[in-house]
């Protein structure tokens, strides 16, 4: 499928996420029209982890086959995750803000997000650095392998530790209405598409730069 | 509309359609570029 057509189609779906949101979704009785933060935050945080697992997928198969694609992948993941990251932290904080009346606390769940966040910005830092090509793509791709380390701690720190943070999958049902899981679910997928969208862009732009040194390289 | 819930919607649909619009304008750039290495090598 053509990017632009599913960028086209990841607009109409988040358009349709928001009418979920705010015309079929009920108001959660304790915290209100605060709670709809979670369906913007909690997509962006589930993709980031994706992004994650793939940069985690292509730096392996770039340790394994040394191929420029993987490399390019793997930088093009790790962009989003730190976008889409940092806007769940963003959004998490303001709807703490609301519900616990404090932008942030070190709690478990948001410290080892945090964390997370700051190994994959020094990760992107790592990637512009002038080190050279290959040098650079390797180094790359093993901080990808072991960055990774941390996202299941992320992932499960909520059912670990004592935590504010709900855990919402991990209980039955996260003590939702069925609307708000359909809702939930609309959204997820919607992100989702928005996601793929902007991933096969980056990756199509890292192709193209690749090529563009090439060729001048070859003058 | 509450305005936490504002500022969370505000900032994450603004980051979310400029980094979009940065890759459709970065797209655009290198495209254009290519054609011309392209050009200037045939």
């Amino acid at each position: 499928m053509p990017i632009r057509l599913l960028a086209f189609a990841s607009v109409a779906a988040l358009a349709v996420g928001q009418w979920f949101i705010w015309g079929y979704a009920p108001l959660e009785e304790s915290m209100g029209v605060v709670q709809k933060i979670f369906y913007i935050h909690m997509p962006l945080a589930w993709w980031s982890f994706v992004s994650f697992f793939v940069v985690f997928l292509a730096s392996v198969r770039h340790l394994m086959k040394r191929d420029a694609g993987s490399d390019i992948l793997a930088g093009a993941a790790a962009e989003l995750g730190v976008l889409m990251s940092g806007l769940a932290l963003v959004s998490g904080s303001i709807w703490g803000r609301a519900a616990w009346n404090v932008w942030w606390t070190w709690d478990p769940r948001l410290t080892t997000t945090l964390i997370m966040w700051f190994v994959y910005a020094g990760y992107l830092v790592l990637r512009g650095s002038n080190m050279g090509g290959e040098r650079r793509a390797v180094v790359s791709a093993v901080l990808g392998v072991v960055a990774f380390l941390d996202v299941p701690l992320v992932f499960y720190s909520a059912r670990i530790w004592r935590s504010v943070h709900p855990a919402v999958l991990a209980s039955k049902g996260g003590g939702l209405e069925p609307e708000m899981w359909h809702t939930v679910l609309v959204n997820l997928v919607a992100f989702g598409l928005a996601w793929l969208a902007m991933l096969l862009a980056r990756y199509r732009i890292g192709r193209a730069e690749e090529r563009a040194r090439a060729l001048l390289l070859s003058r | 509309m509450n305005g936490y819930v504002l500022a969370a919607n505000a900032a994450v649909w603004i980051f979310l359609a400029a980094y979009a619009a940065s890759l459709a304008l970065r797209g655009r750039a290198i495209s254009k570029r290519l054609k011309q290495l392209e050009m200037l090598r045939d």
